[in-house]
C-alpha cells in the first residue's frame, strides 16, 4: 500500500488507476478533526494508494476527482 | 455497485446531512467520504448473462459518507455537477478546517532537503 509524499505523484497515480478501469476505481477520504488529518485513498480493490495530508490544500483533489 | 430502487437523497439533502456528520465528529471520530463512478444500475450483476434492458449511463457518480454509524449517500449527474461541486467544495473547505496551515518557511526548507 504505497504512500505518496507529494500531491503531484499521488494525483498522477490516482488518475492512472481510474483510467485503467473507471468503474472499479474509487476515492475514499477520511477526515479526523481531532487529529487535524486527512487521509486520501484511491483503490480498485487490487491496488491501493494512500496520501496522508496535514495541510489545507485538499480542494483541488476533490474537484479533480469529481470531474473525472 | 448497484443501488436499491428506494429513494436516494438529493445532492442538496446529502450536503446538509454531510455537514451534520462533520459537526458530530469535530471532537472525536472520523468522517469517511467515498466517491466513485456510477452507471445507474439498480440490480446486482447476475453471475450468468446480464440484466435485460439495462443501459449503463456514463454521466453519474455516487457519493457516500459515514461516521462509522450513520450512512448517507447520493447520486450526482453531470447536469448537476457544476453547482454541486461548488457547494461541495465550500462545505469541505469550511468543515475540514482542522488541517494545519501551510508554513511557507518550513515548506521551502523541506523541498530544498528533498533535492
Amino acid at each position: 500500500m504505497p504512500q505518496y509524499q507529494t500531491w503531484e505523484e499521488f494525483s498522477r497515480a490516482a488518475e492512472k488507476l481510474y483510467l485503467a478501469d473507471p468503474m472499479k476505481a474509487r476515492v475514499v477520504l477520511k477526515y479526523r478533526h481531532s487529529d487535524g488529518s486527512l487521509c486520501i485513498k484511491v483503490t480498485d480493490d487490487l491496488v491501493q494508494w494512500h496520501f496522508k495530508y496535514y495541510k489545507i490544500l485538499n480542494l483541488r483533489n476533490v474537484i479533480g476527482n469529481l470531474e473525472t | 455497485t448497484y443501488l436499491d430502487k428506494q429513494e436516494q437523497p438529493t445532492p442538496i439533502q446529502f450536503l446538509t446531512e454531510l455537514t451534520r456528520l462533520f459537526q458530530k465528529c469535530r471532537l472525536s471520530g472520523s468522517v469517511f467520504i467515498t466517491l466513485k463512478k456510477y452507471d445507474g444500475r439498480t440490480k446486482p450483476i447476475p453471475r450468468k448473462g446480464s440484466v435485460e434492458g439495462f443501459e449503463p449511463s456514463d454521466n453519474k457518480c455516487l457519493l457516500r459518507a459515514t461516521d462509522g454509524k450513520k450512512k448517507i449517500s447520493t447520486v450526482v449527474s453531470s447536469k448537476e455537477v457544476n453547482k454541486f461541486q461548488m457547494a461541495y467544495s465550500n462545505l469541505l473547505r469550511a468543515n475540514m478546517d482542522g488541517l494545519k496551515k501551510r508554513d511557507k518557511k518550513s515548506k521551502s526548507k523541506k523541498s530544498k532537503a528533498a533535492q
